[in-house]
Parts: structure tokens; sequence; C-alpha cells
């Protein structure tokens, strides 16, 4: 069984090209928003400049004045987050997981993507990617390492839930604002993993197959939804607002 | 308010700063350190108007809430929304309680300093409370005063020509030089024993300095720290000024609270941009003579040894805000019979006396209560002296101590080091002894 059936596949298209532009307006007026501040301290404000915006923001992530080089905080403060390593080893595994399960479910879904247009539009080359088997069955890898980082998202998402419920100060803390964001990744984690299950031969938990591609469509289009297109509107935001906040202060410790 | 301008305008706040205040992750991690969320939640000392808040109201004073109050209110003038339908009005008793809020903070930054997404949380306090009081917000309570003191150019209101009242006869101070010590208010007029401290070590170890004297106008940190900036660039540039023309080209300060708003405030006030002088801590310039051998330990000729257990606060300005840690530590090193012990928060995560931020003057009981914390801190490891290089949280530690039943005692740095070289640490008679604190 496809990933996407004929309808699906069409709906997968229209949501795709929704999102991308969900995302892009408001990711624009999010920095149009940012772009209402000034370029220094008391002078006037830039009236909402994108252009204004970008410029300074490039100016201070490259300022020869950092410490250390962009690269190395790309690395050590961005993907490897040591600044919440540093402060409670707990809540860097938490956001970790959440980080990079999130990034290669993300990457490895665009590229099922891609192969789902090749197998439709490529033509031979379509046929020899997939030699004509299902194409689940073609690229075993991606299948195994998509269940993988589905698992390692779903730890951080249990971990971040947990602390939300158990720690009365983070609980007494928590606003919608937070709830959006863990209850969205946890409904897009768990349809993740329900429509790969009924996916097998024989359903799962007395679901039918047959359900999987609509299955299979809800959970992309939640996903797509939630945790792309809502992006610029929601916690999510600080997905590019935080590593942004990180390279124009230079990282560090 | 027009009807079309948001309730909480952009104005003061930097693009980089808008963006911050979007990247709070919500983590937490500042509720941990918060020195002013930590007495509200022990209910130590209550805000005024806000007695028998709930546990999650408390929450409103910590950083965390304070950056979601600010990008709410934001979103709410700024938002797609607002860019659709218009700005959504916000009840002025909400902009006024996320004022108090962010009135209630002692600017310390360690909220700044543990943050995982790296926000310079201060830079957005002070940003807001300045945009507070362009649109008649802000200050908070006696704050509004300093204006007023400040047409003195001090803020004690004190006679400019009695700046130097304090300096002994034999004090040499040179009319133009490269050193020039920047006394400040407080060690001028209600701490002169800490700048004849300062003056008589500089002597001692034959470092010729030049001061400003009545040219030596407030550092204005006071405004800064509180948004009261109209008189801030006049002041800045006076003084900047008057030290190019006494050729000056190294600072040095007995003053956290001078050496800080001098060296990261004065730059964004110059009309020439960066600071034709480098300021730097008093303990900063020693650490260096001794580094490039222009002084040795021989040359501080100690002649009393100190025989008490000595702590050492890292005052905010000094530590977090300009990265100062190991110079100060390397003088207490060399002070003979200072048995030296550092207190469980030092350096980067040190625990703020209450002093600054404006919380001295507008929640005094705050900063009493903080300082008493502090004080207990200092117990904790048996020191029988605080010592700290801010005379802004040495007044405020004394009060703690004042308050207490204990026998730890406060010392300058610089009067630790007078002492112990035997230096004369009697004022001269003048308008202001019995001012002292």
């Amino acid at each position: 069984m496809e990933y996407y059936s004929e309808l699906s596949f069409a709906v997968m298209i229209v949501v795709g090209f929704a999102t991308v532009i969900l995302f892009l307006g408001g990711l624009l007026f999010q920095m149009k928003k940012w772009g209402y501040g000034s370029e220094g301290y008391g002078k006037p404000g830039q009236g909402g400049s994108i252009g204004g915006f970008l410029k300074l923001l490039l100016s201070q992530i490259f300022d020869k004045k950092h410490e250390q080089g962009v690269l190395t905080t790309l690395v050590m403060d961005i993907l490897i987050q040591r600044r919440i390593l540093k402060r409670s080893v707990t809540r860097w595994v938490m956001h970790i997981t959440i980080f990079w399960g999130w990034i290669m479910l993300f990457v490895f879904s665009m590229l099922m993507f891609v192969v789902e247009l090749l197998h439709k539009y490529g033509g031979m080359f379509g046929e020899t990617i997939t030699e004509g088997r299902p194409l689940v069955e073609s690229f075993p890898a991606i299948v195994l390492l998509n269940e993988v980082f589905g698992y390692v998202l779903l730890v951080g998402v249990l971990i971040a839930i947990a602390r939300r419920l158990f720690i009365t100060e983070v609980r007494e803390g928590t606003t919608f604002y937070d709830v959006f964001l863990t209850g969205g990744l946890f409904v897009i984690v768990v349809t993740g993993f329900i429509s790969e299950w009924i996916r097998s031969p024989g359903g799962f938990m007395g679901i039918s197959n047959e359900l999987a591609p609509p299955a299979a469509l809800f959970h992309v289009v939640i996903s797509l939804l939630f945790c792309v297109a809502m992006i610029p509107f929601t916690k999510y935001i600080h997905i590019i607002a935080t590593p942004l906040s990180i390279l124009t202060h230079g990282g560090g410790e | 308010m027009a009807r079309n301008e948001p309730s909480l305008t952009t104005e003061r706040f930097t693009t980089s700063q808008l963006l911050e205040i979007d990247a709070c992750t919500r983590c937490g991690e500042c509720l941990n350190w918060c020195p002013v969320l930590e007495e509200i939640e022990e209910e130590t000392f209550t805000p005024e108007g806000r007695e028998g808040m709930t546990d999650k109201q408390k929450m409103d004073f910590s950083p965390k809430n304070k950056l979601t109050g600010m990008r709410e209110m934001l979103n709410k003038g700024y938002g797609l929304r607002a860019k659709l339908f218009g700005p959504r009005q916000i009840p002025e008793d909400d902009v006024l309680k996320l004022k108090d809020e962010i009135y209630h903070c002692t600017t310390c930054g360690i909220c700044g300093t543990v943050c995982e997404a790296s926000i310079n949380t201060v830079e957005i306090w002070e940003s807001f409370r300045r945009n507070a009081v362009m649109h008649k917000r802000g200050p908070y309570g006696k704050q509004t005063g300093f204006v007023d003191l400040l047409a003195s150019h001090n803020v004690f209101a004190a006679d400019q020509e009695d700046r130097l009242c304090w300096v002994p006869e034999d004090i040499e101070i040179k009319d133009k030089a490269e050193v020039a010590y920047f006394t400040g208010c407080t060690a001028a007029f209600r701490m002169q024993r800490v700048g004849v401290a300062t003056t008589r070590v500089l002597q001692a170890l034959d470092i010729p300095f030049t001061m400003l004297g009545p040219e030596e106008w407030c550092c204005v940190s006071v405004l800064i720290r509180t948004g009261q900036l109209e008189l801030a660039e006049e002041f800045v540039n006076h003084n900047i000024d008057a030290m190019v023309k006494k050729g000056v080209k190294t600072v040095i300060y007995a003053c956290a609270g001078c050496h800080r708003t001098s060296k990261i405030d004065w730059p964004k006030f110059y009309e020439g941009g960066e600071l034709p002088f480098e300021t730097i801590a008093i303990s900063e310039y020693m650490d260096r003579l001794l580094d490039d051998g222009t002084l040795s330990e021989s040359d501080f000729d100690w002649k009393n040894p100190l025989k008490k257990r000595v702590t050492f606060h890292d005052s905010c300005h000094t530590g977090r805000h300009c990265g100062v840690y190991d110079a100060p530590r390397r003088i207490y090193d060399m002070v003979p019979g200072a048995d030296f012990v550092e207190m469980a928060r030092t350096r980067e995560l040190q625990r703020c006396c209450g002093a600054g931020g404006g919380i001295k003057a507008g929640v005094s009981d705050l900063a009493l209560k903080m300082a008493q914390k502090r004080v207990q801190d200092a117990e904790l490891v048996n020191a029988d002296i605080i010592t700290c290089t801010c005379p802004f949280c040495r007044r405020n530690i004394m009060d703690g101590i004042n308050a207490m039943d204990t026998n730890i005692i406060f010392k300058d740095q610089q009067e630790i080091l007078a002492e112990a070289m035997g230096l004369d640490l009697t004022l001269p008679d003048n308008p202001y002894i019995a001012k002292q604190m």
C-alpha cells in the first residue's frame, strides 16, 4: 500500500501548498512585526521594514565582537543545545529529542513526498527507483528511520507532558500557549504511529488496513498544519526565533 | 491615546528585542533563579496592592511571564488580527499591572544568564521601562525623584563644588593624566571612606591619576535603569568631554554601577559612539599592572594582616554585566591573613543583593529582604566580612546587616586593601561627615 491514494494525493498537494503559503506569509508577517523595532538603542523604529530587520539580523549574527564563530554557535548552542544541558539534563533530553525527532521526521517526510512525486510524475525514473514495488518496500531504511525518530519524538513529548502534569511549578505556569505546542506534537506523533501500524496486513487493534490511507492523510494534514503552517502564529515560533536570538548574541554557555 | 494606536507600542524596543520576546520558550529556568520572585513566593515580600495573590498570580513577577505579557500585548497591537481589523485595545489597568511587575526587578540579569534562548532580558526590561515613561506610566514610586535630584548633577542634590571635599590634603590629584578615577556620587558624598581608600591605594602604588571634581556629573545609572532618559545624553557627553580634556585614556571605577553604566550605556548616548577611552574596574586595572610587571605584590607593602574570614559578593554590574570575576578575587588572595571563602552562589550565578534597578528607591522593603538573604548566604560560610566593589551593594547589604542579629560586617574591597596596607582612612572634615553611611 502506498502512502497516498489518488484522492489523498490531491488533497496532500493542496494542503502542502496551503501550508507553504501560510508558513511563508506568517513568517513575513512576523518579520514585519520585528521590523517595527529600532536599529539600535534609542533610534527610531523602522516602521515594520522586513529588509531592515534582515539586514540588522545578519550584521548581528556575523558581528566580529562575538567570542565564538557562527559555526560553533550553530553546532554547540543550536544543534547540541548546550545552554539547556548546562541547566537541566532532563529538560535537555526532552528538548533534544523533540528537536531532532521533529527535524528528522520532517526531513524524511519530505523525502517520501519527493519519492511519491517522482513515482507519480517521474516517468521512467519513477519506475526505476521503485522497481515496480510498493513504495514502502522500496525504501525500508527511510521507513525504519521514520519509525525510530517517531519514537525519539514521542519520548520528548512524553517528558514534556509529564513535566507539565507532575511538576507543580511547571503545571501552575502552564498556559494554552504551552499546551497548544505540547498537545499538538502529542496528537501528531500518536496519529503517526497509528496510521503506520494499521498499514500492516491485519490492521491494528481491530482497525482495518483499508483505513490506512485516510489515517495517513489525517496525520499528514495535521502535521503540516500544526508543525509547519502554524509555526509563525503560535509558540512554535520559537523554532525560528530562539536560534536567531542565540545567533545574534553569539551563543556561548 | 489615539484610537488606532496599540496599547503597548514598540517604541524604544530594538528589532532584536522584539525577536527575543518571541524567542522565550517558557522553559521556566528563570523561575529557579529570579531573586525577586523568590521573595514573593516565600511571602517575605508582597508587592503593593497585590495582597492575597495565588501561587499562579505570584508567577506574573517571573521573567518568563513578563515576557509573555509583553508578547501578548505587542501581538494585540501588531499581530495579524491587528493588521486586519486594527489594534485590540488593552485595558489600561492591565498595562499598568505589567508595568508594575517589570519595575519589580533589580535588573540583576540572572534571568538572562540562565536563559536557554540567550535573551538579553535586562535590556528588554529597560526598553519597556523607557516606553512606560514615554507613555506616562512609569517610573515607579520614589524613582520619580531622580530627575529633580539630578538638577544638581548628582543624586544627593549636593553642591557639585564639594565633589572633592573628602580628598585628604596629601593626595595628589593630577591636572591631567592617562588614568582617571571616576568616584561616583555615593563615594563622593555618602561613602567617602571608599573614596579615601581608593585614592590612598592609588597613591601608595605610585599610580598617577586625575579626577574630574566638580566636572564629574552623575553617571546616570539611576535614570537609565528606571527609563528616565531625558538628561542622559547631556550628562554622558559632559563626562566624556571632561575626560577627553584631561587627556584620559583609562577610566577606573571603584563603583560597579558607574562602571557598568560607563562601559555599556554611555556608548549608546555618546555622540561619537565608541568611547575615546577604556572603562575598567579598579581591580581589573591592578590585575593588568600585576600581569605586565608594572606592579608586583611587594609594592603593596602589607602592614596589617586581616585575620578574618572574608567572602566576596560579586556585584551584578561588575560581574554578570561586565564579566569581571577573577580580578577582584586576585586582590583578596594577595591580602595577608585573609581567609577567603566563596558563598554558595557566586560569579555568574551570584544572588543579587537587591539594591539595583531602582528597587532601593522604588521598593525599599523588597531591597531590604533581598539584602538579608545575601547576608544569610555569608553566614552559611561563617564569614566575618562581606566585601564587594559596589557602594550601592554596600549600602543595601549594610541595611540588611543592621536589620539582622548578626556579627558580620561589610567592607569595600578598597577599604580592605587600604587597611591591610596600613593607610590612613581618616576623612578630612567636610560638610557630609554626618551623612556617611
